[in-house]
């Protein structure tokens, strides 16, 4: 019996994910006035840890991230979202993207940028958009993964 | 006992990962537009790589990724000029199970010298289960 739970616990050490990818700021609202076509900037710095390694070692970075989003054309359900973000510090990375996305309710969109580590260590934008509301929100997340379909979250 | 309760606990694991839907498979696109900029009608053909992984989300909503490649060429029905054009729509996407779609916007290059070039819009339809459905295009001159 004690074979067969150690074997288990071997099993799943192998699966398991040297720790959590982390949610450092929670829907901080970046937009509040809810214009479209408005654009707005966010800084903090925060001790972030890196969710390839086994070990938590937490560092200070200093993350900013400049979101807009805008609605194509009067009365349609058409949005486009641009990010760019910046990351300083121990860890480095930064990068920008555009979506462009047709949907009448929220919806949130994740942008992966590459943080300057050996391994699969990405910081990951998290903007949502609500329409109806005209409420954009921004969040922060890390990942061990580069947001591909094949890739870990 | 324990046996049980770890056993139980990595079916738990698995199932989670076996959640996750995954394509990866690449599908003839072809059609008819016209160059806005000269009016001209363009015949075209080519591929797309369709590459999406579908999941509900632990907040009920769907997780949609995709990475699609799409590579066309295509003729002028009145210069001859041939024209092509490549790009790709990724997105890493959550939402409520509702149609949605992603738009990807390139540029239709001309061969040919004074035939202008011009833009093209692909458009990734997805239903409300996070299925991609159909892919439609237009064009602009701009």
């Amino acid at each position: 019996m004690r074979i067969r739970i150690a074997l288990l616990l071997v099993a799943a050490a192998l699966f398991a994910v040297p720790s959590f990818a982390q949610r450092y700021y929670l829907d901080d609202q970046i937009n509040p006035d809810g214009a479209w076509a408005d654009s707005a900037s966010y800084e903090q710095g925060q001790y972030m840890d890196n969710p390839c390694t086994a070990i938590q070692d937490w560092v200070w970075v200093n993350y900013s991230a400049y979101a807009q989003t805008a609605q194509k054309a009067a009365g349609t359900n058409d949005y486009l979202v641009d990010e760019s973000t910046t990351m300083g510090g121990m860890y480095k990375a930064s990068g920008s993207s555009q979506s462009d996305i047709g949907y009448a309710n929220a919806f949130t969109t994740r942008y992966y940028h590459k943080v300057d580590t050996a391994d699969n260590f990405h910081v990951v934008t998290v903007i949502t958009v609500d329409p109806v509301s005209k409420y954009t929100s921004l969040a922060v997340e890390t990942a061990c993964g580069n947001g591909m379909p094949d890739s870990k979250e | 006992m324990r046996f049980r309760l770890l056993f139980i606990a990595c079916a738990v694991v698995m199932t989670v990962s076996a959640g996750a839907q995954m394509v990866s498979y690449s599908k003839p696109y072809s059609g008819t537009t016209t160059n806005p900029c000269n009016g001209e009608s363009v015949v075209f053909s080519g591929t797309i790589h369709i590459h999406e992984k579908t999941q509900i989300a632990t907040d009920g909503r769907i997780h949609f990724v995709a990475n699609e490649n799409y590579s066309v060429s295509g003729r002028g029905q009145s210069t001859g000029a041939y024209y092509n054009i490549g790009g790709n729509m990724h997105t890493n996407s959550k939402f409520p199970s509702f149609p949605i779609s992603f738009r990807s916007k390139s540029r239709f290059n001309s061969q040919s010298y004074g035939v202008p070039g011009f833009y093209a819009t692909f458009v990734f339809h997805v239903n409300g289960n996070g299925i991609q459905t159909t892919v439609s295009s237009t064009s602009s001159c701009n």
